[in-house]
């Protein structure tokens, strides 16, 4: 870690508002785009966004300063998301660990990333958040069952699911592509 | 197969990982309010703190002097009883002047017969009235400044002195009612006490009043 962050962040923990104010200008961009993977509401995912700010700031004294200090605000972000949506009963895990291992096709890349969030966004909130935590954050299925209260063979049958609808979404996209070409 | 979903959410990572979305700039503004009002409540909480410690404080002190009080308080029912005494020796033929001068106690022919004699009392009960006489002497002589006056040689007024200046005394004495004046001393000292606590009572509750107006107002 620079030592210019660790006085920042020394600063910020004293109430100092100008080192806050570099915090949140350093890391609000990509925190909100966390935020939004989770949440389809744009406004919604900056309340959010601002309330996990919060606890930032409240909690900065307990950072550690082992670890990367974008890794710490980033899970704040996600454990404010999820906290959001379980909350809002927006999730509901069907107990189903059967699942197949890997299904689809390579997919062609060169979707952009309006065009993967657009894919993300037609997922239903169980499915969307095992695949986020698991393919993007890179957590392990014991963290997410841990995480969201649910088995490890639920959370598998989620990504499982998650990734067999989005094959099916480019798979559709694929097609229409070429039938309008 | 696995390969290919790896590369998948590979690719998702990448690009979302690098993703920025830039929030309004009332997002500051908003977490700016939210910082001050946080700092604002932290600060308060050590006054809440303090507030309690404050009035556990003021009640203990309250309690104490309410405690105080009341122990001091059986002294002055003590005292009235005493005046009683004071009563019965009266009409005695003790002036000021004696009972100011301890010398009394080396003079004792100056609480003689012929005082008893002439007080109106003295026919009644001359022996006890002579007693006590001579034993309030004693006492007021020891109270007063027994270890210098005792040495010294009896200098005051005569016993023809204090004859003739006894119907003055009287005088004096008869206006002087000792148990109203100390009902009365009695009452005062209720009523400061009670004022007092009442004086208390209500400016603590004003200022907790005005704290907790400040309080919801900010």
């Amino acid at each position: 870690m620079h030592r210019q962050e660790k006085d920042t962040i020394a600063l910020a923990i004293e109430g100092n508002r100008h080192a806050q104010h570099l915090i949140y200008t350093t890391y609000a961009g990509k925190m909100l785009g966390v935020c939004r993977r989770y949440i389809r509401d744009i406004h919604d995912a900056e309340d959010l966004m601002i309330t996990a700010f919060m606890k930032v700031f409240a909690h900065l004294g307990s950072f550690s300063h082992q670890g990367s200090f974008e890794g710490w605000i980033r899970r704040i972000m996600v454990n404010e998301c999820i906290s959001y949506l379980r909350a809002n009963r927006k999730i509901a895990f069907m107990e189903d660990e059967s699942y197949c291992e890997e299904f689809y096709n390579n997919i062609e890349s060169g979707l952009s990333v309006d065009d993967i969030q657009a894919l993300i966004d037609s997922l239903p909130d169980g499915y969307k958040m095992v695949f986020n935590l698991y393919a993007i954050e890179g957590y392990k299925h014991r963290e997410i069952a841990n995480m969201l209260g649910i088995n490890e063979g639920t959370s598998k049958s989620q990504l499982s699911h998650a990734r067999r609808i989005l094959q099916e979404q480019i798979e559709k996209r694929k097609n229409y592509e070429k039938g309008i070409g | 197969m696995k390969k290919e979903s790896v590369n998948l959410d590979k690719d998702f990572r990448e690009k979302l990982a690098t993703r920025e979305i830039t929030p309004s700039p009332a997002a500051w503004d908003r977490l700016d309010a939210m910082l001050t009002v946080a700092e604002k409540n932290d600060a308060k909480k050590p006054f809440r703190i303090n507030f309690w410690l404050v009035a556990a404080a003021v009640s203990a002190v309250l309690l104490g002097i309410f405690f105080l009080t009341e122990s001091n308080q059986k002294p002055v029912e003590q005292m009235v009883q005493t005046p009683q005494l004071k009563e019965e020796v009266q009409p005695l033929p003790l002036t000021d002047s004696v009972a100011s001068q301890p010398r009394v106690l080396p003079a004792q022919p100056v609480v003689s017969p012929r005082i008893l004699r002439s007080s109106p009392l003295a026919h009644a009960e001359p022996k006890t009235i002579q007693q006590e006489t001579i034993r309030q002497e004693e006492i007021k002589a020891q109270t007063n400044q027994p270890q210098t006056v005792l040495p010294k040689p009896f200098t005051g007024p005569s016993a023809d002195e204090l004859l003739t200046s006894q119907p003055e005394v009287k005088s004096k004495r008869i206006s002087i009612n000792p148990s109203s004046l100390l009902t009365e001393v009695d009452g005062a000292l209720e009523r400061s006490f009670r004022e007092r606590v009442l004086e208390s009572v209500d400016e603590r509750f004003r200022k907790a009043r005005t704290a907790l107006a400040n309080r919801n107002n900010q």
